[in-house]
């Protein structure tokens, strides 16, 4: 009997959940088609690993500085809110955090400091020149995913964190950025190609409350405005 | 290849062999994560792709494999932990109990030390042709060398099983090569 043959005998049987397995890595593989670009750049390395959406023409339209639905720099509201002409961030009587966005990510040092000072440990950034790696991979994201969740309407977006789901000493990340060419390179964007601008979010939560890392974009995406 | 719709088929055809082996290298909890990242990495490089290729298994257990180099550690353990099981507690079905079988289940802990002992990048060759089943000209494809690289490390790996089973193949010393 050839050697080989009896490391072949040696393998272990298969799992006996593998369809389960299987359907879960099946979902997270759709999440990922839905999520990254068709025609992906090389230098884009924006797009692994990350909950990465691109929004419709409706907020694309906002963004762009059709319609803004936000009353302009009220400073902190009556209420636990604070609104602003690009973000408002208010919280739920049931514990949640809301941050609803028309103008993407303007201010992003602002919003940030909002969230903390709302209890929410929380990092904000933009995403023009950067993409921002968790510490701890993929699987933190898909753990922690009850913590951040986002949600679309045509005129906005709103993403809701629930800060008893962030872990004991971990906080949640927010990216964005404007995408100049109409999602030319998007296949998710609605919006016809080279139209309008399409917008990109990126959101999860992480173990720690370290600054995420920045994966640097070459070339940087031009904001188009 | 390039549409997403396409990539989602070439998942379903494949997924199960992929993860199959995932599992048998690092155990089914491990095994979701390297499915997921082995497809969400051959999409990412899907622009890559020969497609003058005729199969695409190769490349992705080539994909699997370096995702699967990743938890080294994770494997060298329950490689170990392979070996180290008595025989009564094995829960394979061994109703076929051929010569194959029945050696393998007599040498465990031996084949074990083996696996967990040689380089890295000889286990690889080594299981994609034991365990995924690829064929010569396959697994030299999926690891980006040689098949006559392939076959030198086949025949060191040979020479260094049978030294630590004690100088010869304990069941016959005929030797097969259904793999070529």
């Amino acid at each position: 009997m050839d050697e080989i043959r009896m490391f072949t005998a040696l393998r272990p049987a298969p799992p006996g959940s593998a369809d389960q397995i299987r359907q879960r890595a099946r979902a997270r593989l759709d999440a990922a088609l839905t999520e990254v670009p068709a025609s992906p750049r090389p230098a884009y390395r924006v797009w692994r690993r990350h909950r990465l959406v691109l929004l419709g023409s409706g907020l694309a339209a906002a963004a762009a500085g059709a319609a803004i639905a936000v009353p302009a720099a009220l400073p902190a509201g009556p209420q636990g809110s604070f609104v602003t002409s690009a973000w408002a961030v208010e919280r739920n009587a049931h514990g949640t955090v809301t941050v609803t966005i028309t103008k993407i990510f303007h201010d992003q040092a602002r919003l940030q400091h909002a969230l903390r000072e709302d209890g929410v440990r929380a990092n904000v950034r933009s995403l023009r020149r950067c993409a921002w790696e968790p510490r701890g991979g993929i699987r933190e994201i898909r753990r922690h995913s009850k913590a951040i969740t986002l949600r679309r309407t045509p005129k906005a977006t709103t993403i809701v964190i629930r800060p008893a789901a962030i872990p004991d000493s971990g906080a949640v990340f927010l990216g964005g950025h404007i995408w100049p060419d109409g999602g030319r390179t998007s296949r998710s964007a609605d919006s016809p190609k080279g139209t309008t601008v399409a917008v990109a979010i990126q959101y999860y939560a992480m173990d720690n409350n370290k600054p995420p890392v920045c994966s640097p974009l070459r070339p940087p995406i031009r904001v188009g405005r | 290849m390039r549409d997403p719709g396409c990539f989602a088929a070439i998942f379903d055809r494949h997924a199960d062999a992929i993860l199959r082996y995932a599992s048998s290298r690092l155990g089914p909890e491990v095994a979701e994560d390297v499915t997921a990242e082995t497809f969400l990495a051959a999409f990412r490089r899907r622009c890559h792709y020969d497609t003058s290729r005729r199969d695409t298994r190769p490349w992705l257990y080539g994909i699997a494999a370096r995702q699967i180099g990743k938890h080294r550690r994770a494997e060298i353990r329950r490689l170990r932990m392979l070996g180290s099981i008595p025989p009564e507690l094995l829960t394979e079905d061994f109703s076929d109990r051929s010569v194959d079988q029945v050696t393998a289940r007599q040498f465990r802990p031996q084949l074990a030390e083996v696996l967990s002992g040689m380089p890295p990048r000889d286990r690889e060759l080594l299981l994609l042709i034991a365990w995924a089943e690829l064929s010569y000209a396959e697994a030299a494809d999926a690891l980006g060398i040689t098949v006559s690289a392939v076959r030198s490390r086949l025949n060191r790996i040979r020479a260094r099983t049978r030294k630590v089973l004690g100088g010869a193949n304990p069941a016959n010393t005929e030797r097969e090569n259904r793999y070529g």
